[in-house]
């Protein structure tokens, strides 16, 4: 039996083991350190705070393109992003321009809205005033493009994804072009959604300040529009969103610690891990081959 | 013809990025949105496409019995059921929309009628009655009675905003009309409260969530979590120090691997800035200079699409 | 960048250069004999890959993942022509896995013409071309599952890749398969290097149908694209030295500030490509 189990567990087998381990101590345990600094991540913060409150007819525009996949990641970093525009009480609209995403945007607004109120029971965060679902729109790019040149965005959209017409959401009440759009927050799990924003998300007078959120896979590639100013702010995957979590945390002590911090520690953990493996597999490469150099010299 | 079609679609979106937005007096704004909703239609068409080609590969193997006949039977199952829910979710939700659409529409015909001063053959009071009869029979076509497992309280609510409607159109007079809008407008918002609970409850929205939060998030993300997996062996085979080269790659992995985490700064406090010097300096030059080569390979390849150089792309 | 730009001068000049030596090659001292096409491993293990699937008895399979209709499909179109036609040659299954149904028609089409053009258009199985969905994960599930189902001894992966990547990687190595992927992806490129048989990098996607067909057009538009890159290197160069000179002789210098002025408007180029 054990002979037998000994077998089955050839090294990539092991490795599973060993990551499946890694990870699900720490979530278990909900071991949390305070999250490292993420220099992106607070000018993201930085240019939120920035965001008037009192201009009406300005709003935020918050594409959420990613599926129930990535929520660990682009999740937290949703809600994060959320909580900070509500708390700062800044209107925005949310949007997709992937299918995956539609329950998505319908929900994560509603479920920090909730965990607000009850953190206030005297503040209300209403649909409709506070945030609008504009819901999923086929077409990306054309349909980005065609949004940017809308003489009015509500008319363009005509009804939010509940089927109300725009016309009746008070939201909308003084909102007319892109040029209402203080800025466009956009968080992703695929690839090209944010250039398609970049390409079309702008008139010829007129681009909003934009802002990005990532999977850690994409980081490298949103640096470069990071460093080329394309984009004022960015979360790095669930990193950026502990270290934005923390960001709120400090601004408004009263805030509960979010999971964003635990599901980071155990990536770091996890992290660990792959460096073990990786001074392993480089051992057993050197001593490997010496060993089977003898053999052969032998 | 292919070609000619192909050409002038290109030709369009050539001149439209070629063109200032106005060009002796004339703009692409007004037709934009119409030719691009036009292209959007046909590609969302296009998922019938993926449709059939489901249906005739497993249904195939379901009539023939062939090997894999069962898991091809649970997919179509499955297919259909979320066909079947979602398709469902929007039926109610347009429902439910027409009726807080009718509320609104009231709203707005009340609020014109109590502007307006009436005309010879309508007079103002007529319009008034007109009104109100409109707003009573909106109210007799509301729920009567609540769903057993909506909640009451959202119910009762309704009930006393419907009342108060009520009370102020037995008393409507023109002068009255404002309180009726308004009476309409808290009808809107408890009638949206008390159907939220009632959908919430519905069998419908159980199998939709059931499919969607309990099967589709699941796996999904049960999926992406696989990578983690696979990271963790791919960096055990890949991360072998052979050359100078490799020496490097690995030493740049780790340092913007610890420079991530929580641990890193453990070790040495400048790791993240130096993670954060990685990559807006050399992985960012590197990925730019892909991009750019890339970029242009793909410009020149939509232009030999356009003017379809390309005789074999042209067939396909 | 304030506002969206149209056709900035640097478009302008790019679009010309392509458009010019596409038309008019020999103003560019074009001649077919003077293309230079360096040789990439990655191209040369496609063939193999076919051939070992062939040898093996197993099916290949090719796929575009989440590729849209667009440039970078038809620059994998030219790989998924040659590799159908060494199937359609060795009497070889070539397995098409799609998530998007406008590409997998295309995908179809060139499929058939290839078997056409050697003579075996009757050996195309319909049934080979699955469309799985168009779901990113679902995608990658299905994917893993046909080719340990289907027991696949090459696998190709050429277009835009996202988080799959390594998952659809990592499927093949599970059943040895021979892989060689090409991604303009480059966050991408580094699963490819770690978990296939070959990699081509970004622009190579493009030159891999020139490579193997040695196709007049495909090699004017490899001579066409280089030409089109020097233009965008001297440009970068230009910024280089003006940013250069501007942080030693100042922002304020006549000569500088023009140029600095003009730069963003070329820069325009690079959004637009």
């Amino acid at each position: 039996m054990i002979r037998s189990l000994l077998r089955f567990i050839d090294a990539r087998r092991l490795i599973f083991i060993l990551v499946l381990v890694t990870l699900s101590l720490p979530l278990l345990l909900r071991w949390s350190v305070p999250p490292v600094r993420m220099t992106a991540a607070e000018l993201l913060f930085n240019e939120i705070e920035k965001i008037p409150t009192d201009v009406p007819g300005k709003i935020v525009y918050l594409a959420l393109d990613y599926g129930p996949g990535t929520k660990a990641e682009s999740g937290s970093q949703a809600k994060a992003l959320i909580e900070h525009l509500m708390r700062r009480r800044i209107k925005f609209l949310v949007t997709a321009q992937v299918l995956d995403a539609a329950p998505i945007i319908n929900s994560i607004p509603d479920e920090v809205a909730a965990g607000l109120m009850e953190l206030y029971p005297n503040e209300k965060w209403e649909y409709g005033i506070d945030w609008v679902n504009m819901g999923y729109t086929a077409g990306a790019g054309l349909n980005i493009q065609n949004v940017a040149k809308a003489a009015s965005i509500p008319n363009f959209f005509k009804r939010d994804a509940r089927g109300n017409s725009t016309a009746e959401i008070p939201l909308f009440n003084g909102v007319t072009s892109i040029e209402s759009v203080s800025a466009l927050i956009q968080i992703t799990a695929y690839v090209g959604t944010l250039e398609s924003y970049l390409q079309f998300f702008a008139n010829e007078k007129y681009r909003p300040i934009f802002l990005h959120g990532c999977t850690s896979i994409a980081t490298p590639q949103s640096f470069i529009y990071l460093d080329s100013g394309q984009i004022k702010g960015l979360l790095e995957g669930i990193a950026g969103a502990a270290w934005y979590g923390k960001l709120l945390s400090d601004k408004y002590p009263d805030r509960p610690v979010d999971d964003s911090v635990v599901i980071n520690t155990t990536l770091g953990v996890a992290h660990l891990l792959v460096i073990l493996l990786i001074v392993a597999g480089n051992f057993v490469g050197i001593f490997g081959t010496r060993a089977s150099k003898r053999r052969t010299d032998v | 013809m292919i070609r000619l079609v192909t050409f002038l679609g290109g030709f369009y979106f050539f001149l439209e990025f070629l063109l200032p937005t106005e060009f002796f007096g004339f703009s692409f704004a007004p037709y934009h949105e119409y030719i691009t909703n036009g292209i959007i239609t046909v590609g969302v068409a296009a998922i019938g496409l993926g449709l059939i080609s489901i249906l005739r590969v497993h249904g195939t193997r379901i009539l023939k019995v062939s090997p894999g006949w069962f898991p091809s039977t649970l997919l179509l199952l499955s297919m259909f059921a979320m066909i079947f829910a979602t398709g469902n979710e929007a039926i109610l939700d347009r429902n439910d929309a027409k009726l807080y659409e009718r509320a609104a529409l009231l709203r707005e015909f009340a609020t014109l009628v109590a502007k307006d001063g009436g005309t010879a053959e309508l007079s103002a009071e007529a319009r008034t009655t007109i009104a109100l009869e409109a707003v009573e029979t909106f109210i007799q076509e509301l729920p009567t009675s609540a769903e057993p497992e909506a909640d009451q309280s959202a119910f009762q609510e309704l009930v006393v905003a419907k009342t108060e409607l009520q009370r102020r159109i037995d008393s409507g007079s023109r002068e009255t009309l404002p309180g009726v809008n308004e009476g309409l407008a808290q009808v809107a918002t408890a009638l949206r409260a008390y159907k939220t609970t009632v959908r919430e409850a519905s069998s419908n929205r159980k199998v939709y969530n059931l499919l969607y939060q309990g099967l589709w998030t699941a796996l999904a993300a049960a999926m992406f979590s696989l990578l983690g997996f696979y990271i963790a062996a791919a960096a055990y085979r890949a991360f072998r120090v052979r050359s100078v080269e490799s020496a490097l790659m690995m030493g740049a992995a780790v340092i913007v691997m610890l420079g991530q985490i929580p641990f890193g700064v453990w070790l040495y406090e400048g790791l993240p800035a130096l993670r954060s010097w990685f990559l807006s300096v050399p992985s960012s030059a590197a990925f730019r200079a892909i991009r750019l080569g890339a970029g242009v390979a793909a410009l020149l390849m939509a232009i030999r699409m356009w003017l379809c150089l390309d005789r074999k792309g042209g067939k396909a | 960048m304030n506002g969206l730009e149209h056709a900035t001068p640097g478009a302008l000049l790019l679009l010309a250069i392509l458009l010019s030596a596409l038309f008019w090659p020999k103003l560019w001292r074009y001649h077919r004999d003077t293309v230079v096409l360096r040789r990439i491993p990655g191209i040369d293990a496609i063939e193999a890959a076919v051939a070992r699937a062939a040898e093996l008895g197993r099916p290949a399979s090719f796929t575009t993942s989440l590729t849209a209709l667009g440039p970078v499909l038809y620059g994998s179109l030219g790989v998924l022509r040659f590799v159908a036609q060494k199937c359609a040659q060795y009497r070889n299954r070539l397995l098409l896995p799609q998530s998007a149904p406008d590409v997998m028609a295309v995908c179809d089409q060139a499929v058939a013409d290839s078997y056409r053009s050697v003579g075996r258009l009757n050996a195309v199985r319909p049934a080979d071309t699955v469309f799985l969905t168009d779901t990113q994960f679902a995608f990658a599930a299905g994917y893993m599952g046909l080719l340990q189902r289907e027991n696949v001894g090459a696998a190709f992966l050429f277009g835009d890749f996202a988080a799959e990547s390594l998952i659809l990687a990592e499927a093949g190595q599970a059943v040895d398969a021979m892989q060689v992927a090409a991604t303009t992806s480059p966050e991408q490129v580094a699963f490819f290097v770690c978990a296939t048989d070959a990699t081509l990098i970004g622009e190579e996607l493009f030159a891999a149908s020139g490579y193997l067909g040695r196709d007049e057009e495909d090699m004017k538009a490899l001579f066409v694209q280089d030409r089109a890159k020097l233009a965008l290197l001297v440009l970068v160069i230009v910024g280089v030295l003006l940013e250069t000179g501007a942080s030693i002789f100042g922002y304020e210098s006549g000569l500088i500030q023009r140029g600095l002025q003009w730069m963003p408007s070329f820069g325009g180029a690079i959004v637009a490509s």
